[in-house]
């Protein structure tokens, strides 16, 4: 039901031509009937006694089954047709359909600019977007959570690229189609071991204990699915070395990027390593490698952020970089910490992005924060809820980030990973700094963009910007339910060392940014800013690795073959049948007396070969 | 000796082989026409001659109907060589071959 309700609302959406009212009813309230019908599964059916949030280690209990039959029987490998309920994705669904049902109302202000085709189109797409989501959670087997996976990545290029009569819009939803690809590939790979090796690809049997007995007697096969489960990951989740999409994706709608670039999609790579943390219970080293480049790229990604100017690649950014935090804690096996965090980011990311979206639409879709400033009086919703977003992505208690970022923490700190949590206490440090960066820059000081300042934020623009503050504010509540739920302690310790950190940048941001005025940020504008900017030259590396050969190769395609050899095989061709043509036509000489002859010939051949046969 | 069944056959081949050779070689439309004529009855001599030597009516038969064909086809032949006559002014086969390709 859950499922059904959005892609219902899809295809309304696409296939009937409504009224714009009617467009903005069906795609929102698709979603919230699927959030209530979500909220009704998870308290009723699913498991034992009303559960994610109630008792003691029930989101550790097995999962619910619901086998609707089998998709695919090949040999001795069965594909299943059913879904799949337990803790992990009784939490997803939640975050999906409610975040969801937020963006989605958001929404109904937010585009409300477009022309009615476009609407519902957009309404069309997102509901799309949920259907696959929640596919992707629910599914009970890997084949079928590849459709949900490749089906967010599709919507995604669709959302990323709405604009469609923006060139930078359609290139950017094509990289991130494109390396989105890569992930779907690696996915496949990895399916296509697990039939190999273990002969089952659905979730009992794989993650189950015959498995896990499988897969503990075959460490090198552990050690492949994981890595090619990471890569599935990494291009989902736009970690290293598939990261360059999600910054360039920043080119769709701001809703957009605050469902599926911020609260979801992105997630996803954190929702398989967590769902097949059997795999990586049995790979040390794919668990190892998965954890670090996460660590690596919620330090890098932070790095990029402080440099930033655009304000919605620095949240693009900052996203990397908590998804970092989230890949690195459920690879490392702090599972409960790293799902948390998916909720509590769900809630201030996306919140973060409505403000940001607040300020676009009030300053005619300015991104720079350099011609921002001093717009807190003029939008004082924005500016309470971007702070209260910075205030949870900072991790200062007792906010949202805090008790789930920690907790990330917390759990490497146990998992004995020094590396990986070195980098995740850097990053820690620098994302106060950012973010309270940001925060001055756009609202501090005064105003230095040219065009007017406008403020108009109608209610549904307004009302699901509150909601999420609120939940910025005190959903910390969940991540420390959820933890318990899962049976994981807090650690005081490292609680305060994360205190101190977040305190430690918010001050260095407050000490040189706190006046709003741009020419404390002087400092960004060198060489050394340029160079992080371009994410370290990744984009170069890959343009000169991969884009500019294969535009090469293109080029050479349209000039040798398209452009020569083509055309001259072309008028050989046709050269042969006129010459052909020609030669026939000297046969057609008119005179009877030859036709005569030719058939005295044809009979005499015909009588020779019926008597010598 | 008695005349059987392979003399009829050889005089028919015969009569075939000129009326062929007629068709071919000669270039009057109305001459061609009489050369097929006589390669109808060359076939019809070969009908009758089997009909007769198996006493089988089947052969005799098949001859009628030949000769009804061939009668259709000389009122066809010869309307054609008159209407070439009068239309093209000319009666040689080889100088009609406006149908050239």
């Amino acid at each position: 039901m859950t499922l059904l309700l959005p892609l219902a609302g899809a295809l309304i959406l696409s296939l009937l031509r409504l009224p714009r009212r009617v467009q903005g009813l069906v795609g929102a309230g698709s979603i919230l009937l699927a959030f209530l019908s979500g909220l009704l599964m998870v308290s009723s059916g699913g498991g034992p006694g009303p559960y994610p949030f109630a008792a003691h280690g029930a989101l550790s209990q097995p999962g619910v089954e619901v086998q609707l039959g089998t998709w695919l029987a090949a040999g001795t490998l069965r594909i299943p047709l059913g879904l799949w309920v337990d803790g992990l994705t009784a939490v997803f669904v939640l975050v999906i359909t409610g975040v969801g049902f937020l963006i989605h109302v958001y929404s109904l202000g937010y585009m409300a600019g477009e022309s009615d085709a476009d609407y519902g189109r957009y309404f069309a797409s997102m509901n799309l977007f949920v259907a696959a989501m929640l596919l992707l959670v629910l599914a009970d087997s890997f084949p079928l959570l590849l459709v949900g996976w490749a089906g967010v990545g599709f919507t995604s290029y669709l959302l990323i690229g709405f604009w469609y009569t923006r060139p930078a819009a359609v290139v950017a939803a094509r990289k991130a189609f494109i390396l989105n690809t890569v992930g779907d590939v690696g996915l496949i790979l990895a399916i296509a071991l697990m039939a190999a090796r273990l002969g089952t690809v659905d979730f009992t049997g794989v993650l189950g204990p015959a498995g896990a007995a499988a897969l503990a007697a075959h460490p090198a096969v552990a050690t492949w699915i994981g890595l090619l489960l990471f890569v599935a990951a990494a291009a989902k989740s736009a970690q290293l070395p598939l990261q360059a999409w999600l910054s360039d994706a920043m080119e769709g709608p701001t809703p957009v990027s605050a469902l599926i670039h911020a609260a979801t999609m992105v997630t996803a790579g954190v929702y398989l390593i967590a769902r097949t943390q059997a795999v990586y219970a049995a790979s040390p080293a794919a668990a190892a490698w998965a954890g670090d480049l996460g660590a690596l790229t919620a330090f890098a990604a932070a790095t990029v952020g402080v440099f930033s100017y655009d304000i919605k690649r620095l949240l693009a950014y900052s996203t990397m970089s908590q998804v970092g935090y989230m890949i690195s804690g459920v690879a490392f096996g702090a599972v409960a910490a790293g799902v948390s965090h998916v909720v509590t980011h769900a809630f201030f990311k996306a919140l973060l992005f409505m403000a940001v979206g607040l300020v676009m639409h009030a300053v005619s879709d300015e991104r720079d924060m350099r011609r921002m400033g001093g717009l807190a009086r003029r939008l004082p919703l924005a500016r309470w809820g971007f702070l209260a977003g910075a205030l949870a992505l900072a991790g200062i208690p007792p906010f949202a980030g805090f008790w789930s970022k920690d907790a990330v923490m917390g759990g490497l700190l146990h998992g004995g990973d020094l590396f990986a949590y070195a980098l995740l206490a850097l990053a820690a440090l620098l994302t106060p700094f950012y973010i309270f960066r940001a925060y001055y820059l756009t609202f501090g000081g005064k105003y230095r963009g040219e065009g007017e300042v406008h403020p108009h934020a109608s209610r549904s623009l307004q009302w699901p910007t509150v909601v999420l503050a609120v939940l910025a504010v005190v959903g910390g509540i969940f991540a420390v339910l959820l933890q318990s739920g899962w049976g994981t302690a807090l650690d005081p310790g490292s609680m305060a060392i994360s205190t101190v950190l977040a305190l430690i940048g918010w001050g260095a941001a407050w000490s040189i940014y706190r006046g709003g005025d741009i020419r404390a940020d002087a400092w960004t504008a060198g060489a050394l800013g340029a160079a992080v900017r371009s994410e370290y030259g990744w984009e170069g590396l890959w343009q000169g690795a991969l884009v500019r050969p294969a535009h090469g190769v293109a080029a050479w395609l349209l000039g040798a073959w398209e452009g020569r050899a083509w055309p001259a095989a072309q008028s050989a061709t046709a050269a042969g049948a006129a010459a052909l043509g020609h030669g026939l036509s000297l046969w057609q000489s008119g005179l009877v007396r030859r036709y005569a002859l030719s058939m005295f010939c044809g009979a005499a051949l015909l009588l020779l070969w019926a008597l010598v046969r | 000796m008695p005349v059987g069944l392979p003399f009829y056959l050889a005089l028919s081949a015969v009569l075939f082989v000129i009326g062929g050779l007629g068709v071919l070689l000669r270039r009057d439309p109305l001459v061609m026409v009489m050369a097929i004529e006589l390669m109808w009855n060359a076939a019809n001599l070969a009908f009758v001659a089997a009909a007769r030597h198996y006493g089988d009516m089947g052969g005799q038969v098949f001859v009628f109907v030949v000769i009804t064909v061939a009668a259709a086809d000389v009122a066809i032949g010869l309307a054609l060589t008159v209407l070439l006559g009068r239309t093209r002014g000319t009666l040689d086969a080889d100088r009609l071959k406006w149908l050239r390709g």
